[in-house]
């Protein structure tokens, strides 16, 4: 019987770069800059028109600005098939986003915003993992859409339904269903939370942890933290790395229980074996962001060096934003079915309420946090 | 025969240079660009970026 770790890896982010052929990347990357920088030029716009015509709205933010120009343009006119190729890299403009905010970032507060979230992501997982567990067996989904779901749900969205996906041998129908269901409610949280988040009166720091601690896929977490605040989407992405990197453990986790029913390859034994799994599901853009963070605390970058590298991460993210809008065909999610979505919808309501609940306890109950500047 | 993990060496020479390129991973890819991105900033060589 073979077993997992022999097998070639299955990169989390595969779909990242579709092509071999560097040309073909081209009008989809400068389809994401336009509407990028329409999404930044729109919030200018914006603005400037409600401040002169004393108009009474809140400011919009270039985030939603760019996200809903390429909503607009992927579920009206479509988006051509030439430009596919360079909109799937909207996950590699994320990941050089991260890598390069890590700029913003001290060391230290790194270590203890990193350590603070994972006792509230530990806790997460464990609540929100097993009702959703429970969920899908109570709408007669498969065994393996529940795990699926799961990891999705209570890790890392996409990434960790994909790692997952071999890991456990699930059927190619459960893998599209648990996708599109966390790809509608990544949807759902991003226009959602921001609203509750100013309803309730968090923080920027707490909603930055809420929405890295609740938001399953990671351009959805940057993009809801930002679209709060920077000092928000900043936090949004430390929570949600920390989040990211434990993708190896709850997928090895789940591919232990499927392999000792006999449903999946088996795991080969011993710790290195386990370990060297564990690091293959790693995501190691999270030890670029690491090292970028203290590059910076070592005072080895001037000021003005460290608000280019800074404007480098938001360039990125401004890509991705757009990526985000264009990537979400709201067709193909109706299509995905009631089911998956009401669990997937549970799993979203109870993460949200739980990390919510962990937030609020941990900033005003115990204090716990960093003076994040 | 196949390749090795993470786009290594083949044990038939026959993976093209794209084709190691690739199997980098785009975590990786992310990491070295924004690596190179720092280096210029703590060379002072990066030039002014706008926001």
């Amino acid at each position: 019987m073979s077993t997992v770790v022999a097998e070639q890896a299955e990169p989390a982010d595969e779909a990242s770069f579709t092509s071999r052929n560097i040309l073909e990347y081209v009008p989809g990357v400068l389809l994401l800059i336009a509407i990028g920088l329409l999404g930044k030029y729109a919030q200018v716009w914006w603005n400037s028109l409600a401040h002169h015509q004393h108009w009474r709205v809140p400011d919009i933010e270039y985030v939603l600005w760019a996200i809903v120009f390429g909503l607009l343009v992927t579920n009206t006119v479509g988006l051509h098939r030439i430009f596919r190729a360079g909109v799937q890299t909207y996950e590699f403009w994320l990941k050089i986003g991260i890598v390069a905010l890590g700029v913003r970032f001290v060391l230290g507060d790194v270590v203890k915003l990193g350590g603070i979230s994972l006792v509230q992501i530990l806790v997460d997982m464990a609540l929100a993992g097993g009702i959703i567990l429970a969920a899908a067996h109570f709408f007669g989904l498969s065994g393996k859409l529940g795990s699926l779901l799961a990891s999705g749900t209570s890790i890392c969205g996409v990434s960790a339904i994909v790692a997952s996906k071999g890991a456990i041998r699930a059927r190619n129908s459960d893998v599209g269903y648990a996708i599109a269901a966390i790809l509608a409610l990544g949807a759902v949280a991003l226009f959602a939370l921001p609203v509750l988040g100013h309803a309730i009166g968090l923080t920027d720091h707490e909603f930055g942890l809420w929405a890295g601690l609740s938001v399953d896929n990671t351009a959805e977490t940057t993009a809801t933290g930002y679209l709060y605040s920077e000092q928000a989407g900043k936090i949004a992405v430390l929570v949600k790395s920390t989040r990211n990197a434990l993708i190896g453990f709850v997928v090895l986790g789940f591919a232990l229980y499927w392999a000792s029913r006999g449903e999946a390859d088996r795991v080969a034994p011993g710790l290195r074996a386990r370990a060297l799994f564990v690091w293959d599901k790693f995501p190691k853009f999270v030890l670029g962001f690491l090292a970028v963070s203290a590059i910076a605390t070592a005072g080895w970058l001037s000021k003005g060096q460290t608000a280019n590298v800074a404007n480098v991460s938001r360039r990125a993210f401004l890509l991705t934003f757009a990526g985000v809008g264009l990537n979400t065909n709201i067709r193909e999610l109706v299509r995905t079915g009631w089911r998956p979505l009401v669990v997937a919808v549970i799993g979203l309501v109870v993460v949200a309420a739980v990390s919510l609940g962990l937030v609020l306890i941990t900033s005003r109950g115990l204090h716990w946090g960093i003076g994040a500047g | 025969m196949t390749a090795g993990d993470d786009g290594g060496e083949p044990t038939n020479g026959g993976l093209t240079r794209s084709e190691r390129l690739a199997g980098i991973g785009v975590d990786w890819w992310a990491t070295i660009v924004v690596g190179l991105v720092v280096l210029l900033a703590v060379a002072g060589l990066l030039p002014k970026i706008p926001w």
